[in-house]
């Protein structure tokens, strides 16, 4: 039988501060994963089924030694959002933020933002749910408390959002909803303010950029404060907006559409999609960005390979491959104190997993630091409704891995988590002095032995 | 017996045109499988409907090159309007629809082997799947990809007698 490869996804990057119409001086990268692994649908579950996995760093006042750098999970079909702390004792916990209760539906989590939507100076938790929409407020005790977002944001949407971008500074949410537009709303310390939207009319937008279903967005400063740009990714081009942040509408324009005009060996044409898209700043650099490309597998068997993306000035973009030996599963960027960028990369080759280092010196140079064979088997949960196999879905699909400087913030160490919302793994990178290697070591931390996923449970 | 085949190319001939919407027609009673026995199903003035997920076309007829089967049954009952390639393989003569192709790599064939993803000239870069030897003025109009060689690298086409010639590289059709 054949099967219609219609697996399209749409990129979204905001560079520069959104903040639904006020400056900021400091944003943050959210955004979820595109996972187009062709046309491969297993027992319904869809390619699109864990594309909405999300970890998260949750900031809060450091209080004394405390370096328990919490995260903020979620694992979509799971009973929702956890919190993972890393204990003083170095053990980590993973505790639920339990959703206000309703009596309509199942709470389906579908996005999150993380920013202080209190104004207290502790980051909260705002979930996008198919059910209804809360917010977790952190209550200065070590914990949440959940309540209803009304208070926070007027009408916030509820629907099938596919990109949820925050901005902790603005406590400002711009949401795409229903692939219909993006709506912003906006937190007023405890008033809720009025959302402005739609702002971008996706329809029109697909139509000028043939794109499609959105699945990943990042958002990130502009490098040369010169305002807002917007990139929605389509088949092998970038839609670039650039949006008057000024506008009480937030007004945005179609500036160009960008394409891939010139190819390295051996590539021959556009990648259809740029999976796993992040934004890669680097002081001095065109607007950069890391990604695996990949193409539906009736193009044949085109190996996963992590990808440099450079927006010079103008109408192109340019792909560049970082050649390994092994095909890249996910992977997960850190500013490095010395100004470059380290890129942690999981991936498999013949004799299994491999987690590998790759240091980028330079708009375009990098290094592979490094290689070393690693234990990696994310998971999908029991889907009872499809019987003992559940659902499956391609091992690339929805795996985040989180890169994060040593909470010291003196050392050269960073750490590399991936969350399956069953075991925790985190890599532990020590930077060697001079020509010495990186140390790495890899941790497995089993938080759950068996969840259920919800979304198909009978 | 001609009853029998009108039957079994129509019943093909629908597979062909709905199998993007229905599952299970290559499982259709007597569907002859590209490679299979063939020569022994088909009598030498008749041809067969195929489909397979490389082959959508007629069998029928004996030959030696692929010349031999400009006359051939296949080509005769061939009844698909589309881009089509008429070849001689393992004996047989084929006529078949070509697919489309996409090269995203070089050295990566997106076309069911034997096929090649070859670029049609003068079609703005439009690419076929194809079997037969690839023709050419220059080695520029040779396909893009480039099968690797004995030890791993990649060569280059070049065009020699107007036929596309790749180092190590046999035509599966003549």
């Amino acid at each position: 039988m054949k099967k219609c490869a219609c697996a399209a996804f749409v990129v979204l990057w905001q560079i520069g501060s959104l903040g639904c119409g006020s400056a900021a001086a400091h944003t943050s990268i959210r955004g979820t994963d595109a996972s187009p692994d062709g046309a491969t649908v297993a027992n319904g579950a869809g390619i699109f089924t864990y594309i909405r996995n999300d970890l998260q760093p949750v900031q809060r006042p450091k209080v004394g030694t405390d370096s328990s750098l919490p995260l903020v999970s979620m694992v979509v079909g799971l009973t929702g959002v956890e919190i993972i702390h890393r204990q003083p004792d170095g053990t980590f916990t993973a505790t639920p933020v339990v959703a206000p209760p309703t009596a309509q539906c199942v709470h389906a989590p579908v996005g999150l933002a993380v920013m202080d939507v209190d104004i207290d100076g502790r980051d909260d938790i705002v979930v996008l749910d198919l059910c209804e929409n809360w917010v977790a407020l952190d209550d200065g005790l070590g914990g949440y408390t959940a309540t209803r977002p009304d208070k926070y944001f007027a009408n916030l949407s509820v629907g099938d959002s596919a990109l949820v971008i925050d901005d902790t500074q603005n406590g400002a949410v711009l949401v795409e909803s229903n692939n219909q537009g993006f709506e912003c709303f906006r937190s007023g310390g405890g008033v809720a303010t009025p959302p402005q939207g739609p702002i971008v009319d996706l329809l029109s937008v697909m139509q000028t950029a043939n794109t499609s279903v959105f699945a990943t967005a990042l958002y990130a400063p502009s490098s040369d404060g010169g305002g807002n740009k917007l990139l929605l990714q389509g088949y092998g081009s970038f839609a670039e907006f650039h949006a008057d942040s000024s506008a009480p509408d937030f007004a945005l324009s179609l500036e160009q559409v960008r394409n891939q005009r010139s190819f390295e060996e051996p590539y021959l044409s556009p990648f259809w999609g740029l999976d796993h898209l992040q934004l890669m700043p680097l002081s001095g650099c065109p607007d950069m960005a890391l990604a695996v490309g990949k193409v539906p597998p009736k193009m044949g068997p085109i190996p996963l390979k992590l990808q440099v993306i450079s927006f010079p000035t103008g109408p192109e973009f340019t792909v560049r491959e970082v050649k390994t030996s092994f095909e890249v599963t996910t992977m997960g960027l850190v500013s490095m104190r010395n100004g470059h960028m380290l890129i942690g990369v999981l991936g498999f080759d013949a004799s299994g997993a491999v987690f590998s280092l790759v240091e980028v010196t330079a708009c375009d140079q990098w290094q592979i630091l490094g290689s070393w064979p690693t234990e990696f088997d994310w998971r999908t949960p029991d889907a009872p409704a499809f019987g003992s196999f559940g659902p499956r879905v391609p091992k690339s699909n929805g795996i985040r891995l989180l890169g994060m400087a040593a909470p010291d913030g003196i050392t050269d160490k960073y750490m590399f988590t991936n969350y399956d919302g069953f075991d925790l793994r985190i890599w532990e990178v020590t930077l060697g002095e001079g020509q010495a290697p990186p140390v790495v070591t890899a941790k497995r931390v089993r938080l759950h032995a068996t969840r259920m996923d919800i979304s198909f449970a009978n | 017996m001609r009853l029998v085949w009108i039957f079994l190319s129509l019943t093909s001939a629908f597979c062909f045109l709905s199998m993007s919407m229905v599952s299970g027609c290559g499982d259709e009673p007597g569907m002859v499988t590209d490679g299979g026995t063939a020569s022994d199903a088909i009598p030498d003035d008749a041809s067969v409907m195929v489909r397979t997920d490389g082959f959508t076309g007629w069998i029928g007829g004996v030959c030696i090159v692929n010349a031999d089967c400009l006359d051939s049954p296949a080509q005769r009952d061939f009844a698909f309007t589309c881009a089509d390639e008429t070849y001689c393989l393992e004996g047989l003569c084929h006529v078949a629809c070509v697919s489309q192709c996409v090269m995203v790599r070089s050295d990566v064939n997106p076309c069911i082997s034997p096929r090649i993803c070859t670029q049609l000239p003068g079609s703005g870069g439009m690419a076929v799947c194809k079997i037969t030897p690839v023709p050419c003025t220059t080695a520029a109009t040779c396909p893009l990809y480039k099968p690797a060689l004995a030890d791993g690298g990649l060569g280059e086409w070049t065009c020699e007698n107007g036929i596309c010639q790749y180092p190590g590289y046999v035509n599966p059709t003549q």
